[in-house]
C-alpha cells in the first residue's frame, strides 16, 4: 500500500528525494534557509485541508500558529533542563492547540456558522490574540518564569530536541532540516490518506452540498469540527517550528498580514492538492525573500503582481498547473 | 446636559467611523461577495486624490469630489483588468485583492514617498462645559447617516438598485432577460470603489497622510458589513450602532485595548447568535 | 486556445524568473571590512528609516575617502527588512552565515531588535542598535547609540512640570515601548511631587481619538505626555487640534524621528515639546557656538550627497555616530576581531558627532548624549529653549548591569531590574 502511494506520485517522491540530498551539497546557511521555507508549508497545508478539501475559509490559522508557538515557548522555558523537555513541549503545545481548535470548531459548526462568517469569526479570534498579546509587556504577564514580553516578543526558549541518557539531539541546522522534511513527508502522506478515506470523502462532499450529505445520515458538523482541529494542529506545528527556528515569537505572527498569508500560499499554489501547496509555499516564500533582497522597493509590487496573475490566469492554482504540465511532459517523454 | 451631549457625540462618532469605513465594502463585499482586502487601498486612493488636488488649490469639497472620481476610475480599471475574472470565486478574490493591495500601497510609497503633508480639519471647534468638540467631526456624523439613507434608496428603491441586486443574485436569469450583466457588475463595482474613495476623502483631513492609511479602516469595515447581514444597506446602521456604542461603552469604563477586544468578541457573538445579521433581525421583525 | 497560449507564455516568463534567481551570483569576497545593515527601507517604518540608511552611507563614504581603516575599505552589505520582524531574522542569519560580516547595524522598532538579538547572541555577533527606544537592553553583543528614557524623560518631564504644573496625563501606545516609557514618566512625576491624573494605553491599530480627547479634557491635566507610535496613532495630533484640546504636549518619539512638524499641517502639533539628541534644525535655531557649527557641517555634507532628503532626523545622527564609533574601536583594537573590538568599545570610547560628544558607557554599552528640548509652535516653527549636555545613560549601570565585568543577554525595565 505504502509503496504504491510513493510510486504513484512519482514527481512528489522525486522532489522529496532531491530535498533530502540538498544538505550534502550546500552549506549550512542554505540548509537553514530551506528549513525556513519548509516550515511555512504546514500552516499552508492546514488551510489546504480545511479550505481546499472542506471549503471552509479560515483566517484563524495564524491564531493557532501563535498559540502553539507561545505554548511551546512557555513550556520550554519553564521546564528547560527537565528530562527530554524539548520534545514534550512540542507535544503539549500541539495538544493545547488541538483542544483550542476543537473548541473553536465546536463553537463554529455546531453553532451553524458557515461560509464567509467563518472567515470573519476566525479573523476576529486572531486579532483578539494579537491585541491581547501585544499589551503583555509588563512583568505581571509571566507564566511560571516565562515572560510573555508583549509586542517585542518572547525569547529564550530551548530548541526542539531530545535529551536522553546523555544523548543530546537538537533540531537545528541539518538535523532540524531533516526533522522538518520528515514531518512534511509524513504530513502530506497523512493528509492524502485522510482525504481519500471515508472521512475525507464526507468532507469533500459536504463542500459541494452540506445539507444533502447531512440528510444522508453523516454527522457533517462533527467532521468539520475534527477537520478544523486537525488543521489547527498543523498550523500549530508551523508555529512551533518557526519559534524553534528563530528562538523568538511575537504577536505580529497573529496579525492581519499573517492571517492572510496562508490563504495566499494556498490559493496561488492550488489549494486542492497538498503537494502543490507544499511546493508552492516553498517557492513563494523563497521568491518573496529573493525579491526583498534584489527587488528593493519593487519587491512588494512584484509579489502583488505575481498573486494577481496567479488568480487571474490560473484559477486552480499556479503551481498545480506547473506540476501537471511537468507530469504531462514526463509522460510524453516516457511514451516516446 | 453637557454630559448627555458628550455621550451622544462619542457614541455617534464611533458609529459614523464604522459606517463610513464600511460603505464601499458593503457594496463590493456585502452585495458582490468579493472579499476585498484592497478596500483599505481604495480608501487610500480617495484620500491621496483629495490631498493632491487640494494642494493644487482646489477648495476642499471639490478636492474631495476629485478624490472620489479618481477612485472610481481606479476601480473601473481594476474591474476591467482583474476583478471581472474572479466574480463567483469569492475565496480566490482574497488572493487577487491582497495582491492589488500590495501593489497599490507600495506604488504609493514609491511615487509619493513615505508621507505627504496632510490637510487640516476644516471648520473650527466649539466649547461645551469642560469639553471642546471638532465641528468637522460632528459634520461627519451627519454625512455618514445621510450617505446611508442615499444608498438605501439607490440600492433598495431605485430601478438600478433592483436591477443590480437581481443581476448579482441570478446573473444567468438576468442575462436571459436581456440585462447587460457585465455592465451592471462594472457599474456596481465602480460605485463601491467610489464610496471607499469617499471614505478616504472625508477622513483624510483628520488623519496622517501615509500610504498605509487605509489599513486603519479594514477591520471595522469587515466587522460592520458582516454583522449587517445579507442586506447591508438595511443592516449597516443598526450593526454600526450596536458595535459603536458597545465599544465606546467598554472603552469608557476600561480602556481602548479592552474596547477593541470587546468589539471583536461582540462580532463573534453576533455571528454566532444572530447568523443572518442585523438585516435578518429587521426583516424578521417585519 | 488563446488561454492556453497565455498560460504557456506566463509559465515561460516565470521559468525565466526562477532561472535568474538561481543564477544570482554570490557577493565577491575582497579585502574589505564588511558592515551588515538591516533597515526598513520599505513598510511602515520607512519614513524615519530612509534618512538613517543614508547616514550610514555618508559615514562609510567619508571614511573610505579618508583612506579606510587599517588599510582596508569599508563595504556595506544591506538588506531591506520591509518593517517585518521575520525578515530581520532571515537577513540577520544571512549576514552572519553567508556574508560573514564583521559587524551589524540596524533595526528601528524594538520588536525587530528583539527578533534578531537571540541570533546575534547565539553567534556572538557584534551588533549596533541605533535608535531611541524604551531602554534596558543589557547585552554583551549589543551597543546602543540611540537615546533612552533616562536621557529623554528625566530632562523633559521635570522641565514640563516646572513650567506648566504638576498634573500629568499620559497616553501611550499599548506595547512595550509605550508601557515602559509610561512607567518612567510615572516614576519621574512621583519623584518630583506631581500627580498622574490619568493614563491610557491605546492599541497600535487605533486611529480615532474622539473618546481619548474627551477623557483627557475631563481629567484637566497641566501636561499631556503623548507616547504615541506609528502613522495610525499620529492621527491623534490632527484630531486633538481640530477639537481644540489646547494642552501642552510632551513626547520622546515625534518630531525627532518622523518629522511630524514638517509633514502635518499646522497647528496639529502646536505647543509640543520633545527631547531629542539631534534634529536637522539645530543649527538654524542655535545661531552660534559648537552645536551650530557641528550641525551645519553635518547637514552640508549630508545634503551634498542626498540633496532631496526630506529631513535629517535624530536617528540619522545616531547611525552616523555608530559607524564612526565602530571604526574608532577597530583602529584602537587594531583588528576587526569582534571580541577585540568589543573590548575596545568598552574603554569609554567616544566620538564627536553632529550633536556633540557621544561616549559609550562600558557598563551598559549605551551612549551619552546632548539632549535638546525642542518646542513646536503654532506655525510648526521650532525653538530650542533648553540644552542639557552629556546626559549619561545611568540607569542600567546603577541597576546592576556591568557588561565590562559580567556577560548578560537580557532586557530590563524599572519594574523588572537585574538581579543583584
Amino acid at each position: 500500500m505504502k509503496n504504491s502511494y510513493f510510486i504513484k506520485n512519482k514527481f512528489q517522491t522525486m522532489t522529496f528525494l532531491v530535498l533530502a540530498m540538498i544538505p550534502l551539497f550546500v552549506d549550512s546557511y542554505y540548509v537553514n534557509n530551506i528549513s525556513f521555507f519548509m516550515l511555512w508549508t504546514f500552516i499552508a497545508l492546514s488551510l489546504s485541508l480545511i479550505w481546499g478539501k472542506g471549503g471552509i475559509l479560515s483566517f484563524g490559522q495564524a491564531a493557532f500558529f501563535g498559540l502553539a508557538g507561545y505554548s511551546f515557548g512557555v513550556i520550554g522555558i519553564n521546564f528547560s533542563g527537565v528530562f527530554g523537555v524539548g520534545i514534550w513541549s512540542v507535544l503539549i503545545a500541539l495538544i493545547i492547540t488541538g483542544i483550542f481548535g476543537l473548541i473553536v470548531g465546536y463553537f463554529l459548526f455546531y453553532g451553524g456558522i458557515y461560509d464567509v462568517f467563518v472567515g470573519i469569526v476566525t479573523l476576529s479570534i486572531t486579532l483578539v490574540f494579537e491585541t491581547f498579546m501585544s499589551q503583555t509587556a509588563g512583568p505581571e504577564w509571566t507564566v511560571g518564569i516565562a515572560r510573555l514580553n508583549g509586542f517585542n516578543g518572547m525569547q529564550g526558549m530551548p530548541s526542539i530536541g531530545v535529551n536522553l541518557f546523555g544523548y543530546n539531539f537538537e533540531a537545528l541546522d541539518n538535523k532540524g532540516y531533516y526533522v522538518i522534511l520528515a514531518l512534511a513527508v509524513f504530513v502530506i502522506y497523512f493528509l492524502d490518506k485522510l482525504a481519500n478515506s471515508k472521512f475525507g470523502l464526507v468532507l469533500s462532499a459536504s463542500k459541494e452540498d452540506r445539507l444533502r450529505v447531512e440528510s444522508l445520515g453523516y454527522n457533517v458538523k462533527r467532521v468539520h469540527m475534527i477537520t478544523f482541529a486537525i488543521s489547527a494542529v498543523l498550523a500549530g506545528l508551523s508555529g512551533i517550528l518557526y519559534t524553534n527556528w528563530g528562538g523568538f515569537i511575537t504577536p505580529e505572527s497573529m496579525g492581519l498580514v499573517s492571517a492572510a498569508l496562508p490563504v495566499v500560499y494556498c490559493a496561488a499554489s492550488g489549494k486542492n492538492n497538498f503537494f502543490a501547496v507544499f511546493l508552492g509555499t516553498i517557492l513563494l516564500v523563497w521568491i518573496s525573500q529573493e525579491l526583498a533582497i534584489n527587488g528593493r522597493q519593487f519587491a512588494l509590487v512584484f509579489m502583488g503582481l505575481l498573486l494577481v496573475v496567479a488568480t487571474r490566469y490560473f484559477p486552480d492554482g499556479m503551481f498545480l498547473y506547473f506540476i501537471n504540465q511537468i507530469s504531462k511532459f514526463s509522460k510524453k517523454l516516457s511514451r516516446n | 446636559m453637557v454630559l448627555l451631549f458628550n455621550i451622544i457625540f462619542q457614541v455617534s462618532d464611533a458609529i459614523s467611523f464604522l459606517l463610513l469605513s464600511a460603505i464601499g465594502l458593503a457594496v463590493i463585499f456585502g452585495m458582490m461577495r468579493i472579499i476585498n482586502l484592497a478596500h483599505g487601498e481604495f480608501i487610500t486612493v480617495g484620500a491621496y486624490g483629495t490631498v493632491v488636488t487640494a494642494k493644487m488649490g482646489l477648495p476642499l469639497p471639490m478636492a474631495m469630489a476629485c478624490g472620489v472620481l479618481v477612485t472610481i476610475i481606479f476601480g473601473f480599471i481594476l474591474e476591467r483588468l482583474i476583478i471581472r475574472y474572479i466574480y463567483g470565486r469569492p475565496l480566490d478574490s482574497v488572493v487577487a485583492t491582497w495582491g492589488i493591495s500590495l501593489i497599490v500601497s507600495q506604488s504609493f510609497l514609491i511615487i509619493f514617498g513615505p508621507s505627504i503633508e496632510g490637510l487640516k480639519s476644516p471648520l473650527g471647534s466649539f466649547q461645551m462645559g469642560d469639553y471642546s468638540f471638532s465641528e468637522y467631526r460632528i459634520l461627519l456624523i451627519f454625512i455618514s447617516f445621510l450617505i446611508l439613507v442615499l444608498l438605501y434608496f439607490l440600492f433598495m428603491k431605485s430601478r438600478f438598485g433592483t436591477l443590480a441586486r437581481a443581476t448579482i443574485e441570478k446573473p444567468i436569469t438576468s442575462s436571459a432577460l436581456g440585462v447587460d450583466v457585465q455592465k451592471v457588475y462594472t457599474i456596481t463595482f465602480c460605485i463601491g470603489a467610489g464610496l471607499a474613495g469617499l471614505t478616504g476623502a472625508l477622513y483624510i483631513p483628520t488623519m496622517t497622510c501615509v500610504p498605509s492609511l487605509g489599513q486603519a479602516f479594514i477591520v471595522s469595515a469587515f466587522v460592520s458589513v458582516v454583522t449587517a447581514g445579507a442586506s447591508p444597506f438595511i443592516g449597516l446602521v443598526p450593526a454600526a450602532a450596536f458595535l459603536g456604542s458597545f465599544q465606546t461603552g467598554i472603552t469608557f469604563f476600561y480602556h481602548a485595548t479592552i474596547g477593541l477586544i470587546g468589539l471583536l468578541f461582540a462580532v463573534i457573538m453576533i455571528i454566532r447568535f444572530l447568523p443572518s445579521g442585523f438585516s435578518g433581525l429587521i426583516k424578521k421583525g417585519k | 486556445m488563446e488561454k492556453k497560449m497565455i498560460n504557456k507564455a506566463i509559465s515561460f516568463i516565470l521559468s525565466i524568473f526562477f532561472a535568474t534567481f538561481l543564477m544570482l551570483t554570490q557577493a565577491q569576497a575582497g579585502d574589505t571590512i564588511k558592515l551588515g545593515i538591516l533597515e526598513d527601507e520599505t513598510g511602515n517604518f520607512s519614513i524615519a528609516v530612509i534618512p538613517k540608511i543614508h547616514a550610514y552611507e555618508l559615514a562609510v563614504k567619508e571614511i573610505n575617502e579618508a583612506g579606510g581603516v587599517l588599510g582596508k575599505q569599508l563595504e556595506i552589505v544591506r538588506y531591506d527588512t520591509q518593517s517585518d520582524n521575520t525578515r530581520f531574522q532571515e537577513f540577520a542569519r544571512r549576514l552572519i552565515k553567508k556574508d560573514k560580516v564583521d559587524v551589524i547595524f540596524g533595526g528601528f522598532s524594538s520588536a525587530s531588535r528583539e527578533a534578531i538579538r537571540p541570533i546575534m547572541d547565539k553567534n556572538n555577533q557584534l551588533y549596533f542598535y541605533n535608535n531611541q527606544y524604551e531602554g534596558g537592553v543589557c547585552d554583551s553583543n549589543v551597543f546602543v547609540t540611540g537615546a533612552v528614557p533616562e536621557q529623554q524623560f528625566s530632562t523633559l518631564v521635570t522641565w514640563m512640570m516646572e513650567k506648566y504644573g504638576k498634573n500629568v496625563y499620559t497616553i501611550a501606545a499599548d506595547y512595550n515601548f509605550g508601557q515602559i516609557s509610561a512607567e518612567w514618566v510615572r516614576q519621574i512625576v512621583k519623584e518630583n511631587g506631581g500627580t498622574m491624573v490619568g493614563e491610557e494605553f491605546i492599541p497600535l491599530s487605533v486611529s480615532q481619538y474622539s473618546q481619548t480627547i474627551q477623557k483627557i479634557q475631563k481629567a484637566k491635566p497641566d501636561v499631556l505626555m503623548t507616547l504615541l507610535v506609528g502613522a495610525k496613532q499620529a492621527s491623534f495630533y490632527e484630531q486633538q487640534a481640530a477639537a481644540g484640546l489646547g494642552i501642552p504636549m510632551a513626547t520622546s518619539v515625534n518630531v525627532g524621528q518622523a518629522y511630524e512638524h514638517r509633514r502635518f499641517q499646522p497647528p496639529a502639533l502646536e505647543n509640543m515639546y520633545v527631547t531629542v539628541n539631534y534634529i536637522e534644525e539645530v543649527h538654524e535655531v542655535i545661531k552660534s557656538g559648537k552645536f551650530h557649527d557641528k550641525s551645519k557641517d553635518f547637514v552640508a555634507r549630508f545634503r551634498a550627497l542626498y540633496p532631496n532628503e526630506p529631513y535629517i532626523n535624530m536617528e540619522s545622527a545616531n547611525a552616523y555616530n555608530a559607524i564612526n564609533l565602530y571604526v574608532k574601536a577597530v583602529k584602537k583594537a587594531g583588528s576587526v576581531d569582534m571580541v577585540k573590538v568589543r573590548r575596545a568599545l568598552e574603554t569609554g570610547i567616544s566620538f564627536d558627532g553632529p550633536s556633540g560628544v557621544v561616549k559609550i558607557d562600558p557598563k551598559s554599552h549605551h551612549g551619552s548624549h546632548t539632549i535638546f528640548l525642542v518646542h513646536v509652535d503654532k506655525g510648526h516653527e521650532v525653538k530650542i529653549p533648553k540644552i542639557w549636555e552629556n546626559i549619561e545613560p545611568y540607569w542600567l549601570g546603577e541597576a546592576g548591569c556591568d557588561l565590562s565585568k559580567k556577560d548578560d543577554y537580557s532586557q530590563y525595565t524599572p519594574s523588572n531590574p537585574p538581579k543583584q
